[in-house]
């Protein structure tokens, strides 16, 4: 008879490698949904040992079964009552505390459990040993060392999982709770369950039915004890700290090194951290140019136009051309910018230093309304917002991992950059510097207002709930799984944004070639007057009673409406409206704008729409009703900004 | 009689005892009523830094650090504190002894 496939829930504690261990186990990809009605991403992979399927489900890591973050929650749900064969706990052996006092929990629902003690070769270093005997014979489970960086133990942990009889159920009862103990009984005889839900029913960290039952045992239990959740976890961590005696012999921390003394130093420390990430995103963005300019000219080869020629219908080879080609080849040239931030992102993370260069400047951040973590994702998005906004995922908090991916579209990304550069050199070319700065102060103003907004307003953002978690250890988490993990989540970005991102430049193609009157045919895309009257013309005509009063002509508004397909666009459209070529551009603008004017467009252009892949990714991330509210306010916050702008500007000039 | 303080409203360095946990998170960090801290980093009303008594290190974010209260034990000699937001990024001397961990 064929065996049915072996579903293992995959939890950790943070920080204890357990994405690295599940990349390790993995192939090529990994399957992420979004756990049923959050946002909260949940990975899951196949592979097969010794004949059998095995389904590991990657939760989000967490220190314990009771939780306020969502992701943790989640994490404590599944532990707690998922429908699995097998409990894999990973732990870290730089944190055998933690470790243990997450183990100890999952115990007392007496499932089968396998201890995954990552890190071993970092710890072994630092002069941590372990005695998986003696706390395989306290816990009466199944120990193993592990480096999920270097592969020790990975092939071990594939057989055992092969054979999940072989996997004992431990010591339930690994905890003494005292004079609790017979409440917890009573509790566990009146849900039929285990221990583990009887103390979490008790403690109201599990809800269930038959709740009043459960409550008149804790009131009786609370008369004799006192707050059970203190007791309880007091009793929980005299358990760790004998066990971690026990097990962990000469496991003792270092003091803090010169790098950490350098970053977490609350005089100097902001600015080395601003000095950091500026650093790290800005070699990663000057390595990759190359890359993408290699891909485009690689592209650029590809005979499309003349293959298309051949069906001999002019709106059918647009559609190839201009439609899906033109769709194929952006989301080809992300994928540089994908990986690289990607790259950035998981070096900062898995190396420890998002915690060091976070901390300092969180009280900063918080000013503004920015989560601590979200600065280096916004760094990342002042490439492409795109890839900066699908890397959120890897933000522990939900509302922080939201909230960031919905104010990254206000970071001006390269393209934006250009149109302004070039509105700059064109009406102020002595003040080229000052105005390129402009946007990033615009955009510092408008993330403080859209946080508040959006903080403030949204239920679906969630409460802020305090944040903790032990330092973890400062590591260069350069090796095969981390690669691997890069990978993935590059794979994944292609599988789930790609589609989205070439569905839609598809429909703007559609939306300018044809118009209220019907198709008006690929002509529009090259001719200033047959474009006003295509959809796009059409939506590009609604801006311009918006920003005549300020000064800015029809041509440009019309141009920006185009700003909604992809910003590298509107410089193409612009000359189109005025029938020259880009080289042109600045005379023409020179000649139609004046000073206060061009300041008010330069401020409009820094966030007044994002792209559609942008709001493709910003949908996947933040989900489509916060990414309709808050591109309608990165329109009414650029145009108010804009306005205020020429006024101010009109005083002095 | 010693005062009860937020543990980002101590200076660093200094050594204090645990008078309330604010939150479940705090307790299954390891902390509880009566623990002892070496606070390594803080800055007012906002982050803190603690090493624990068996050495770990806990990172507090400005909501988390503001729901522990503390009683400073030791505080250091000089004890400098960074008050970028009231504009003295200079000191402000605080009584107290040498360090104790």
């Amino acid at each position: 008879m064929a065996r049915g496939a072996l579903r293992v829930a995959v939890a950790g504690i943070p920080n204890s490698g357990k994405s690295t261990l599940v990349s390790a186990l993995s192939g090529l990809s990994i399957r992420t949904a979004n756990y049923p009605g959050t946002t909260v991403s949940i990975q899951e992979i196949r592979i097969k040992e010794g004949g059998r399927e095995i389904i590991l489900v990657d939760l989000p890591g967490t220190y314990g079964l009771r939780s306020d973050m969502a992701d943790e929650a989640v994490a404590a749900r599944e532990i707690l009552s998922g429908n699995y064969d097998v409990l894999l706990v990973v732990g870290s052996a730089m944190s055998p505390e933690q470790t243990m006092y997450l183990l100890l929990q999952v115990l007392e629902l007496g499932r089968p459990t396998v201890l995954v003690l990552n890190m071993m070769d970092l710890a072994g270093r630092r002069g941590v040993a372990l005695d998986a005997a003696a706390l395989e014979k306290r816990l009466g489970i199944r120990v193993l060392p592990m480096s999920a960086a270097t592969g020790m133990g990975i092939g071990e942990l594939r057989r055992l999982l092969s054979d999940p009889q072989a996997i004992p159920r431990g010591n339930e009862a690994a905890v003494d709770y005292g004079p609790l103990e017979k409440y917890i009984d009573e509790a566990a005889r009146a849900l039929r369950s285990s221990r583990g839900i009887a103390i979490a029913a008790l403690t109201g960290a599990l809800r269930l039915p038959e709740f009043e039952a459960v409550e008149e045992i804790a009131r009786r239990a609370r008369s004799e004890v006192g707050s059970l959740e203190e007791f309880i976890t007091g009793k929980r961590w005299r358990a760790v700290r004998e066990l971690v005696a026990a097990a962990f012999p000469g496991a003792r921390r270092t003091p803090l090194g010169r790098l950490d003394s350098a970053l977490l130093n609350a005089g100097f420390g902001p600015i080395v951290s601003l000095i950091v990430l500026f650093a790290l995103a800005e070699s990663i963005f000057m390595a990759l140019g190359p890359a993408v300019d290699y891909i485009s000219e690689a592209l650029g080869w590809i005979p499309v136009g003349a293959a298309a020629s051949r069906l001999g219908n002019a709106l059918a080879e647009s559609l190839i051309v201009d439609g899906i080609w033109n769709g194929l080849t952006t989301l080809i040239s992300f994928i540089p910018y994908v990986f690289g931030v990607a790259l950035l992102v998981a070096l900062i993370e898995d190396s420890g230093l998002i915690v060091r260069l976070a901390l300092p400047l969180e009280r900063w951040l918080r000013a503004l309304g920015v989560p601590s973590r979200g600065l280096i994702y916004m760094m990342a998005g002042a490439g492409c917002n795109i890839p900066a906004i699908a890397a959120t995922g890897a933000i522990p908090s939900s509302r922080d991992r939201t909230l960031t991916a919905l104010l990254i579209p206000y970071v001006p990304c390269t393209p934006r950059l250009l149109i302004i550069s070039l509105i700059a050199t064109a009406v102020m070319p002595q003040l080229v510097g000052i105005a390129v700065a402009l946007p990033f102060a615009v955009a510092l103003i408008a993330v403080a207002i859209s946080s508040r907004i959006l903080g403030s307003t949204s239920r679906a953002l969630g409460k802020p709930s305090p944040y903790a978690y032990e330092l973890p250890p400062l590591v260069l988490p350069i090796h095969r799984a981390f690669l691997k993990k890069v990978w993935h989540y590059t794979y994944e970005f292609i599988r789930r944004a790609g589609v989205l991102i070439v569905a839609f430049v598809i429909i703007m193609w559609f939306l300018s070639v044809s118009g209220p009157a019907g198709i008006v045919g690929p002509e529009a895309l090259g001719n200033p007057g047959l474009l006003r009257t295509t959809w796009l013309g059409v939506a590009g005509g609604l801006f311009s009673p918006l920003l005549n009063p300020i000064g800015i002509p029809w041509e440009i508004s019309a141009a920006l409406a185009y700003g909604y397909i992809f910003k590298e666009v509107v410089l193409g459209a612009l000359a189109v409206l005025y029938g020259l070529g880009e080289g042109g551009l600045t005379h023409a603008l020179a000649g139609a704008l004046s000073l206060p004017s061009a300041l008010a467009l330069i401020v409009f252009t820094t966030f007044y729409s994002p792209c559609v892949a942008t709001i493709a990714a910003e949908a996947r991330a933040a989900g489509w009703r916060l990414t309709a509210v808050n591109t309608a306010l990165q329109f009414l916050l650029a145009t108010a900004l804009a306005y205020s702008t020429y006024f101010i500007a009109g005083w002095f000039a | 009689m010693k005062s009860i303080r937020r543990v980002n409203d101590v200076p660093e360095g200094s050594l204090v005892e645990v008078v309330a946990v604010g939150s479940g998170r705090l307790m299954d960090l390891g902390l509880s009523a009566g623990s002892k801290l070496m606070v390594v980093f803080s800055v007012p009303h906002g982050p803190a830094l603690v090493q624990m008594e068996d050495g770990r290190y806990v990172v507090l974010d400005s909501s988390a650090a503001s729901a522990l209260e503390v009683v400073p034990l030791r505080v250091p000699r000089g004890g400098r504190r960074w008050r970028w937001r009231r504009g003295n990024p200079g000191a402000t001397r605080f009584p107290g002894e040498g360090m104790l961990w």
